[in-house]
């Protein structure tokens, strides 16, 4: 009980020396993000358009961010548009449409063609929104894209930049991040843990797919299948907010 | 073979990060007995060039079978015909000196040639004394990287900004019998001149006769002091019967006509008047004409015209040739003949026009059956090829093309459309009738009912790299990037200096109109103007265009694109690292401050993309991150297999997914940093590191002074140890540390890589890459003026940094 206290202390004392460090110009500015935020997923709740429902995975993303947003309220803004999210129906098919494209901008980039500004770094953005979204959509979509090798950068030579990494271990790492319960945490850190990791996890989603397998969210008492909830269990309701030793296990 | 061919490779390409020459030597090598004892580098390229031979005999076998000198199949069919395609990136500038690698082919192979001891297309310092090599590909005396066109000795001008027009509408007036009147001449004026009238800032004037002079006419408008000059008939005895055809002038298009003549007689022959407007030019002492004498014939004279209005006028009629006291610079003449910098000369045929070139040489259009010729003081030769159907030239640099209508510029020539963003395609099948001296223009359109004029217009930084892009409209190939107006940025919260380069004048103003920004004049009245541009602090984001305005018509096309930039804050933390090893640790050779990053980040990205730095150093910190004995399967190798005991030592090696000792380096980082950069001290270089599975070794790219994970907004920048010369300097890291950040905002590629896909979002071919920030490292300029960021690396940097930085 002691020790609890005192963490809590420990966190409000962070919050508040963080806080102090953030101007009030700054402050102002997320104020003003939070509230187009939720904007955003108030829209998205009464019409959930393409545009909208990519939008909100934006926040979703960019909402985990501590260097865009350094102050916690941050995750209850995040929960509010997450909730949004996982209630609008396809919603998946939304990402692996835009996520298709992305891959195909790549290609035409590479072949000289003209791109938008920013399509080049769309597919990275578009994983770090999927790995806030744990629905059974989701994890069915990047169960799909544990096989997907495409690398449009292959013949591309290095320079003193990373090329963009293939669909098959950008899902791994997005899989990984979700918080699935029952899958045992491989470090990434490694490049033999890695290709281990997308190993186990096409292992886990090939019985997923056969429906031999289901899933949980963790926070989350539900059962799933790539279908949705399996006998769903009565309330308390989903507690989607996951704890915080799983948002980063890189 | 000429000797000099050794140095051109028979074939190159690119395998895992080895760029292969296969070269002829040009002289016997004798096969070595056995293969010398090689170091872990050269083992790994040895493998990768074993392991890539079957792939260069392909690409070499299907080389030939395309190659034109493989006997053709057999015709399927009488009348068959076949097609290639080629692409040749004729902009390739290996070395990165401003010469491309064909032309240093070229000199390289050419016996006498100035540059012949410099031409090395992989090599921008030939001689090793730190300068770069200054070729002169078509020896006119300027230097390749600045030279207008390097093919050709004709153009011995250096480059010249790439204009963008304003066009307006000419209204056309009625005349007495109800058709419609036509322009024939422009000015630097900004005068589009008709037979009865002059159309200046949006509006026409119909000249006007007076009780002694009448039956007014315009013949021409002289090209530098505007001064309106045609024929009339003048009641020389003041008997209100005018009977004397004269010559007339007007010193403005509303003024009284005034009559002009030769000696006390003001009588022209049985065809008076000035046959051809573009016959003439003026200077401050008067005009110079050519004037059709009763049998026909033609004489030219220069007219000295005191402008006396009230007393009469003294008119000498000069023999045209006696003449010395033409400025230097100026040329007349009529058929084949000329006064050319005050000396006599014969023409080979008649010109339509002469006019001097930015280089001082003399351009003289139409006199090689269509095709301009081209005079240097020592002659004429042709300018067909390089000018292809010149009708018009300016000394500004530019020129007017017909068949197909265009402009012509440093050698390249683009459409009406491109020149004059915005305009309807239409106008690309009509014609540019004329052009004035410093490159106004007056339109036709292709049905000849529409008659526009255009005004060229350049924009400059008042010193380099301040908001404005000039160069991405003079890409010699379309694709990525590439930018069909002149760009400024407007800083939300700030202000940004630039320089209107027109032909502006009191007689010609332009009106500049701007939503979403602000500019610190809304006229532009003179040739030269400084402005400021300005959005409001909350401005978002956005293009918008300048809205020109010439009197009351509003401009057709849209030259001048503003882009208003959301003022954001990025938030860097250095964190120097020292190497440590035996007790020891080495620290970079130079560690940066807060106000040097400052400084230095914000000199090149504020006026650019309106970011302003806020950087953070971190004490240094030792760290034992050289590997001793590296985990093989951390580079993609076997569990067993051992490194040997030097390998990578003083070098960085970075793993895939920046781990390996980069990896190491970056276990701390600070979460509240939109980016975070480490300052590696102890080494010299770092290398990415994969394996080999052929040869089952470690094989290591070329090393680089500074590394990028995008995604991750981490930055790896090789710092040197303290104490010992490494090429490393405060300059260089700071340079570095800006490029790195430059990949963060804007992802993958350098404008001047050698293979196509790595260029990233602006290759812009036949630009100038050398200044840009995203040049890549060896050819980056050492001095830190690598530091010009381009439209679409705005619009790339503003979506990018829309990702990670608060949206208000």
């Amino acid at each position: 009980m002691k020790f609890s206290l005192f963490l809590i202390l420990i966190v409000a004392l962070s919050s508040i020396l963080r806080s102090a460090e953030i101007s009030q110009e700054e402050m102002a500015a997320i104020r003003r993000d939070f509230a187009e935020w939720r904007a955003v997923a108030g829209r998205v709740s009464s019409n959930p358009t393409k545009e909208g429902i990519l939008q909100l995975g934006e926040g979703l993303s960019k909402l985990e961010l501590e260097s865009t947003y350094p102050v916690d309220e941050r995750f209850v803004v995040q929960e509010e548009l997450r909730r949004v999210m996982l209630s609008v129906p396809n919603h998946g098919d939304v990402f692996a449409e835009a996520l298709e494209k992305a891959i195909q901008s790549e290609f035409s980039h590479l072949r000289g063609e003209s791109t938008a500004p920013g399509a080049l770094a769309e597919r990275a953005w578009l994983f770090a929104t999927l790995q806030e979204i744990p629905s059974p959509q989701c994890v069915g979509l990047l169960g799909g894209l544990l096989e997907d090798d495409r690398d449009p950068w292959k013949d591309v030579p290095r320079t003193d930049v990373g090329k963009p990494t293939i669909n098959s271990m950008r899902a791994t790492r997005a899989l990984n991040q979700l918080g699935i319960e029952g899958v045992p945490e491989i470090s990434l850190k490694k490049r033999r843990d890695r290709e281990a990791a997308r190993e186990q996890w096409r292992l886990w989603f090939a019985q997923v797919k056969a429906g031999t397998r289901t899933f949980r969210f963790k926070g989350d008492p539900q059962e799933y299948n790539l279908k949705g909830p399996v006998n769903p269990v009565a309330p308390p309701p989903p507690q989607l907010k996951r704890e915080q030793p799983f948002r980063r296990f890189l | 073979m000429d000797p000099a061919w050794s140095s051109v490779p028979l074939f190159v390409e690119k395998y895992d990060g080895y760029l292969i020459f296969v070269s002829h030597p040009g002289y016997p090598v004798a096969p070595p007995v056995s293969n010398p004892a090689l170091a872990s580098a050269d083992e790994a390229f040895l493998g990768i060039l074993s392991d890539r031979l079957d792939d260069m005999n392909l690409a070499v076998a299907t080389s030939a079978s395309h190659a034109r000198n493989v006997p053709d199949p057999a015709a399927p069919a009488s009348n068959s015909r076949r097609f290639w395609r080629i692409n040749a990136d004729w902009s390739a500038d290996s070395d990165g000196d401003g010469s491309p690698d064909w032309a240093e082919f070229q000199m390289a192979s050419q016996s006498g040639h100035g540059s012949q001891a410099a031409a090395n297309a992989f090599n921008s310092d030939t001689n090793g004394d730190g300068n770069i090599d200054q070729l002169d590909n078509d020896e006119d005396g300027i230097a390749d990287a600045e030279d207008a066109d390097l093919k050709t000795s004709l153009v011995d001008w250096e480059r010249t900004p790439e204009p963008r027009f304003a066009v307006f509408p000419v209204a056309r007036p009625i005349d007495e019998w109800g058709e419609s009147e036509s322009p024939f001449q422009v000015t630097d004026q900004g005068f589009a001149v008709f037979p009865y009238g002059i159309w200046r800032n949006g509006s026409y004037t119909e000249i006007r006769n007076s009780s002694s002079v009448m039956y007014c006419r315009i013949d021409g408008v002289s090209s530098f002091l505007g001064r309106i000059v045609g024929s009339g008939t003048y009641d020389h005895d003041g008997d209100g019967l005018p009977t004397l055809n004269c010559h007339v002038m007007w010193s403005d298009p509303a003024s009284l006509p005034q009559p002009v003549g030769s000696g006390e007689d003001f009588a022209l022959g049985a065809f008076p008047g000035i046959p051809n407007p573009r016959h003439f030019v003026g200077d401050d002492l008067g005009i110079i004409a050519n004037v059709r004498n009763e049998d026909g014939s033609l004489t030219l004279e220069r007219w000295i015209l005191p402008w006396l209005p009230d007393s009469g006028f003294t008119h000498s009629p000069v023999p045209a040739w006696a003449h010395s006291s033409i400025n230097s610079g100026l040329m007349w003449g009529y058929g084949n003949q000329a006064i050319i910098n005050n000396t006599e000369v014969t023409l080979p045929s008649p010109p339509s026009k002469l006019i001097v070139t930015p280089g001082n040489s003399v351009i003289g259009l139409g006199m090689d059956d269509g095709f301009p010729m081209v005079y240097r003081g020592n002659g004429w030769a042709g300018g067909a090829k390089v000018f292809g159907k010149l009708a018009h030239f300016s000394r500004s640099g530019f020129g007017a093309t017909f068949l197909p209508t265009g402009i012509w510029n440093n050698g390249k020539t683009v459409p009406v459309t491109a020149a004059a963003p915005g305009i309807p395609a239409g106008w690309n099948y009509g014609g540019i009738i004329d052009m004035s001296d410093f490159g106004n223009v007056l339109l036709v359109s292709a049905n000849h009912n529409d008659y526009a004029f255009g005004t060229p217009i350049c924009l400059e930084d008042n010193e380099p790299a301040r908001g404005v892009d000039n160069i991405s409209i003079g890409s010699t190939d379309p694709g990525e990037g590439v930018a069909n107006k002149l760009w400024v940025m407007a800083p939300a919260g700030g202000t940004n200096s630039f320089k209107f380069v027109t032909n502006a004048n009191p007689d010609c103003l332009l009106h500049l109109n701007l939503s979403a920004a602000s500019l610190s004049t809304g006229v532009l009245s003179s040739n030269e103007q400084d402005v400021e541009i300005s959005a409001a602090l909350g401005a978002s984001s956005q293009d918008v265009s300048i809205e020109i305005k010439n009197g009351t018509g509003t401009s057709l096309s849209s030259p001048v694109g503003v882009k208003v930039m959301k003022k954001r804050t990025v938030k860097v933390k250095v964190w120097p690292i020292k190497r440590q090893f035996g007790g020891q640790s080495a620290e970079p050779v130079y560690v940066p401050t807060k106000a040097d990053l400052d400084g230095y980040l914000n000199n090149i990205f504020k006026d650019q993309i309106n970011i302003e730095f806020n950087c953070d150093v971190a004490t240094p910190v030792a760290i034992q991150f050289e590997e001793s004995s590296p985990d093989p399967t951390d580079y993609g190798g076997p569990s067993g297999y051992s490194f040997p005991p030097d390998f990578g030592h003083g070098e960085l090696n970075m793993a895939d997914e920046f781990e390996g000792e980069a990896g190491a380096v970056a276990n701390q980082a600070d979460p509240s940093s939109h980016i975070n950069i480490y300052l590696v001290g102890g080494v010299n270089q770092g290398r990415d590191v994969i394996w080999n599975p052929v040869h089952n070794t470690p094989a290591t790219f070329p090393p680089w002074v500074g590394s990028t994970d995008v995604e991750g907004r981490r930055c790896w920048v090789v710092g040197g140890t303290a104490g010992q010369t490494s090429g490393l300097t405060k300059e260089s890291i700071l340079g570095t540390i800006s490029h790195e950040i430059g990949h963060v905002l804007l992802g993958l590629g350098h404008p001047n890589e050698d293979k196509e896909q790595a260029r990233g979002i602006a290759p812009l071919p036949g630009t100038d890459h050398v200044h840009r920030l995203m040049c890549s490292g060896e050819k980056r300029k050492k001095d830190g003026t690598s530091k010009l960021l381009v439209k679409a690396e705005w619009d790339e940097a503003d979506k990018r940094m829309s990702r990670f930085i608060p949206a208000n």
